[in-house]
């Protein structure tokens, strides 16, 4: 009970601040230019955007909140630990979507009076991203590695090169995406979206990112292991359905990481197509938080009935 | 010796069990025997299992609408019972 009052608890806490922001900070004047808006016009467009997000935020916040619930239920037994941080690092995943998207909100209204914080902002929120997906596939990866220990599974040699092939072209894209932006002439120059030199982009963002993003993978395939060689009917489609869902929020976070920190440098509501990438990347994700609310439901049930 | 033939029965229970519930089966199995038989598992004897089966065809029938599956399950449980009455009648046939 305690716990189901703290997942609506921590959502609409979330909900009021980020609506109370959207309406009450002054408009962005980039995008009250671009589409001739005015400041009401621009909080009500504000707003629009906001459902989706709030709905999504909803769905990763129930997910992972429900597979905390099984986690807790089967905590005493084997795999238990393991079951507890993978839904840790599930709500992680959730937080890191919903606080940068708030802080981003009121960063935005403070460069637009104080237009020297711009480069600030930009560092801080890509930081702040690039945080949450070392703590959250972190503690995801720690636990399916230790679920696919104790089943005693192997990951098979042509399996692995498919992974570290998947890898390197994930990788060499993400370069490639974020090295085009940069003067390549002049290494030390933080004229460029993420306002960094180079050198320091490529140690504290790209390395750490793809190091994150390869534990999202590994940890995704491990669970695929799990569920593949589960005994058990009910079990294993319970397992499959958290596999899917597992899947899915590893795959949209790292796509939505991917593509805010490939196209870094604004805060500010711009009707393009990143916006359009974003939302279908948070309905992928949502998606998967649903699944493995299903997913962790019909596990508790297992342990329940 | 009958008692190690109740645990041999739990046992063969939990195994069938095994193949619907996989590593949650004896947890599944033990619930199910002490909140509706009151038992300890160990003391599982062949006369509760009719009582047993009845409990568990209810809960799977929560799990799942499949009632093939469910079908299927109870029949290889009642197979069980089966066994456990020509076990049962061979050892009192010995006795007596």
């Amino acid at each position: 009970m305690k716990r189901a009052y703290n997942t609506n608890f921590y959502y609409i806490v979330l909900v009021i601040v980020y609506f109370l922001l959207a309406i009450f900070l002054p408009a962005n004047w980039i995008t009250e230019k671009t589409y001739h808006l005015t400041a009401s016009e621009y909080h009500i467009l504000l707003v629009i955007f906001m459902l989706p997000v709030l709905i999504f935020w909803y769905a990763a916040f129930y997910g992972g909140h429900k597979l905390k619930e099984y986690a807790v239920l089967v905590k005493e037994t084997a795999g238990g630990t393991e079951y507890w941080q993978i839904a840790r690092g599930s709500l992680w995943l959730a937080w890191g979507i919903a606080i940068p998207s708030v802080l981003g909100l009121a960063i935005n209204a403070l460069v637009n009076a104080h237009p020297n914080f711009n480069n600030w902002s930009i560092i801080l929120i890509n930081y702040l991203d690039l945080g949450f997906s070392i703590i959250s596939f972190s503690l995801i990866s720690n636990g399916t590695k230790g679920l696919r220990e104790k089943a005693h599974l192997r990951i098979s040699n042509r399996r692995l090169k498919a992974l570290i092939g998947i890898l390197v072209c994930l990788s060499v894209l993400f370069c490639f995406l974020v090295f085009r932006q940069f003067q390549l002439n002049n290494l030390f120059s933080t004229a460029n979206p993420y306002k960094l030199p180079l050198l320091l982009v490529m140690l504290s963002i790209v390395i750490p990112y793809l190091y994150a993003w390869f534990l999202g993978l590994f940890a995704a395939h491990e669970m695929y292991l799990l569920a593949k060689n589960a005994h058990g009917l009910f079990y294993q489609n319970a397992l499959r359905q958290l596999v899917g869902g597992l899947g899915c929020i590893i795959s949209g976070s790292i796509a939505l990481q991917y593509l805010s920190s490939s196209v870094p440098g604004h805060n500010y509501l711009l009707l393009n197509g990143k916006l359009l990438a974003y939302f279908l990347m948070l309905i992928l994700t949502a998606g998967g938080f649903m699944l493995i609310a299903v997913s962790a439901s019909q596990l508790k049930k297992l342990e329940e009935i | 010796m009958v008692g190690k033939k109740d645990t041999a029965l739990y046992a063969q229970v939990v195994q069938v069990t095994r193949v619907y519930f996989g590593p949650t089966a004896e947890r599944f199995i033990t619930r199910q025997i002490q909140n509706h038989l009151h038992k300890l598992p160990q003391n599982l004897s062949s006369p509760d299992l009719k009582k047993l089966i009845d409990w568990i065809h209810i809960a799977v029938s929560l799990l799942t609408e499949n009632t093939e599956i469910v079908d299927e399950y109870m029949l290889q449980l009642e197979r069980l019972t089966h066994k456990a009455q020509v076990q049962g009648g061979k050892a009192s046939a010995q006795r007596s």
